[in-house]
């Protein structure tokens, strides 16, 4: 008895150890955001803001165009997880369901791409890209990081396990290949398709070597490019840089309030991701 | 007879034929962002070239300049320690954490809830709120400093700024992978620890007997997606230090990104590229290869 509540003690303990932890970055990130400056680096530390100084906020986001970072990158993770989605779900299920020649190399070429970090093509896909003219687009932007090649095995993994029947019977009934793409093995893998949706749109939401090296217009630039941007100017001070950081938090946090359940487990499905 | 087999023939050509176009588009678009690229990295790595001037073929006169050239290497070791200093502690807090997180009866939904919080922030709002707490007047050494730690310039001594980034990691890490380890602990069916407690097992046996063999798979995929993506780290290090003081954080692929778009030797940074790809490549083969021959015993 005496020893299960040591266990307990010690399992609680270290739980909320792990929990402080794990929270005083985001405390400290929400608090400093509504701090007035000189209340940002005390001693000892103020945890609570002095007040809710929501001016913050307004100065920030008004200083540089953050609403139309906000609607790039938006733009960005939105048609990439559509492409994503689309292509994964198409190619998934023709490497799960069909036979045909070359199907093989096909599939060693989906493979092959998995090996390749994105980092290590980065400066030859530049060139490419630069020499199409591409710089400061939404193609240029988008597409090179657009297909998320792990999303193809996740699809093709989970359509394994639909049986055939269901797609000869639909075939009976007189549907065509694309209707059953669209009619029946989307409707039979939604867990599967919300992961690939969710995992790119993350990805891509995070992503920041591409967009550092693609865009150089103020116009185009994606949110945590403008972040960082407005974070080295050296007049900016931290309270502002954090209601910055806040606001770029807030839509993944929304996604993420949205479709708690799927989010998880897109994660834990997919696993990749940046840093 | 003749013709419903001439029908048949026609019709699984006809699938057969659906099955290539739905992989088509895919397959072209990774032929032409991915693998064309890796091609044209490879081929550039053996030119040199400055964007001005057409390349003009060098052989293999970038790689050897490579080893010789202190810079890469010293990035090859900054990127090891970083990438090991992050991934070995965290594949420990990881599972620990989410071990304990099975054990828990109370508020169960809700610590997974807070300690996953760190993964739903973007990357670009967790570097900026540990470049200030690593302020030379921040909260870390605000609370070192009752330990009679004088206060120190993390992010700008040379001897502190890797192991901030490194803390940094750990604090993003640390929950992602701890979602893919309560993924797998879950798959764990509880009756097997039940029979073996029954069976006189004490905690540690349970987890050495029954959850790691159990927990393998799920082990060997965190191990190495962390390391692969411990690799792939640029925005930590390019928006926490730009690499700095000097070069001190400078790893690989930032490495790579100044000499191709501050010096513009194209030639030199993508045969950085290709050196770099061989080694996750490396890496990546090697421990699947003892993880999977581990497993067998």
């Amino acid at each position: 008895m005496t020893k299960n509540v040591l266990g307990a003690v010690v399992v609680y303990g270290v739980l909320v150890l792990a929990t402080v932890l794990t929270l005083i970055p985001v405390v400290w990130m929400v608090s400093t955001s509504f701090k007035t400056p000189e209340h940002v680096f005390t001693y000892p530390i103020e945890w609570l803001p002095d007040g809710l100084h929501w001016e913050n906020y307004v100065t920030a986001l008004t200083a540089r165009p953050f609403g139309l970072y906000l609607l790039n990158s938006i733009v960005q993770s939105t048609v990439s997880m559509v492409i994503s989605v689309v292509l994964c779900s198409a190619a998934g299920y023709s490497f799960a369901h069909f036979r045909y020649r070359g199907q093989d190399v096909m599939f060693i070429i989906v493979l092959s791409t998995l090996m390749i970090p994105f980092e290590v093509i980065a400066v030859p896909l530049y060139l490419q890209i630069h020499l199409w003219g591409w710089d400061n687009t939404y193609p240029g932007l988008i597409l090179p990081t657009g297909l998320t090649a792990i999303g193809i095995f996740i699809m093709r993994q989970y359509l394994l396990g639909i049986p055939s029947d269901f797609i000869e019977s639909a075939r009976i009934d007189g549907g065509s290949e694309i209707q059953i793409l669209t009619r029946v093995i989307w409707p039979l893998s939604t867990p599967a398709l919300s992961a690939v949706a969710i995992f790119t749109f993350v990805y891509v939401w995070n992503s920041y070597l591409w967009p550092l090296l693609v865009v150089n217009q103020d116009s185009m630039r994606t949110l945590p490019l403008g972040m960082a941007l407005f974070a080295n100017e050296l007049t900016v001070s931290y309270n502002r840089i954090m209601a910055v950081a806040v606001f770029g938090a807030l839509p993944l946090v929304l996604l993420f309030l949205a479709l708690q359940r799927n989010f998880v487990r897109g994660i834990a499905l997919t696993g990749l991701r940046e840093g | 007879m003749n013709a419903h087999r001439r029908f048949h023939l026609r019709y699984q050509t006809r699938i057969a034929l659906w099955g290539f176009v739905f992989a088509l588009p895919a397959v072209l678009y990774l032929l032409v962002f991915s693998i064309f690229p890796m091609l044209q990295a490879l081929l550039l790595s053996f030119t040199r070239y400055d964007l001005m001037s057409p390349p003009e073929f060098v052989g293999f006169a970038n790689y050897v300049a490579l080893l010789s050239e202190e810079n890469f290497l010293h990035s090859l070791g900054i990127t090891l320690i970083y990438v090991f200093g992050t991934v070995i502690p965290v594949w420990f807090f990881s599972f620990g954490v989410a071990l304990l997180l099975t054990k828990v009866r109370v508020f169960a939904g809700g610590w997974r809830t807070l300690l996953f919080i760190p993964t739903i922030l973007p990357l670009l709002s967790v570097t900026l709120v540990w470049k200030l707490l690593f302020n030379l007047r921040g909260v870390v050494n605000a609370i070192l400093l009752p330990f009679g730690v004088a206060p120190i310039a993390w992010l700008t001594d040379a001897r502190y700024a890797n192991l901030a980034l490194i803390i940094t990691s750990w604090w993003h890490a640390t929950s992602y992978y701890m979602i893919l380890f309560l993924a797998g602990l879950q798959a764990v069916p509880i009756v097997y620890q039940e029979a073996a407690a029954l069976d006189g097992a004490n905690a540690w046996q349970r987890l050495r007997h029954v959850i790691l063999p159990l927990m393998w798979p799920t082990i060997v995929l965190v191990v190495v997606l962390s390391i692969i993506n411990g690799f792939r780290t640029f925005a930590l290090q390019y928006v926490m230090t730009k690499g700095g003081p000097g070069n001190a954080t400078e790893i690989v692929p930032l490495l790579i990104y100044k000499t191709a778009f501050a010096f513009l030797d194209m030639g030199g940074a993508t045969a950085m590229s290709v050196v770099y790809f061989l080694l996750i490549l490396a890496f990546s083969l090697v421990q699947l290869r003892i993880m999977q021959g581990n497993r067998n015993d």
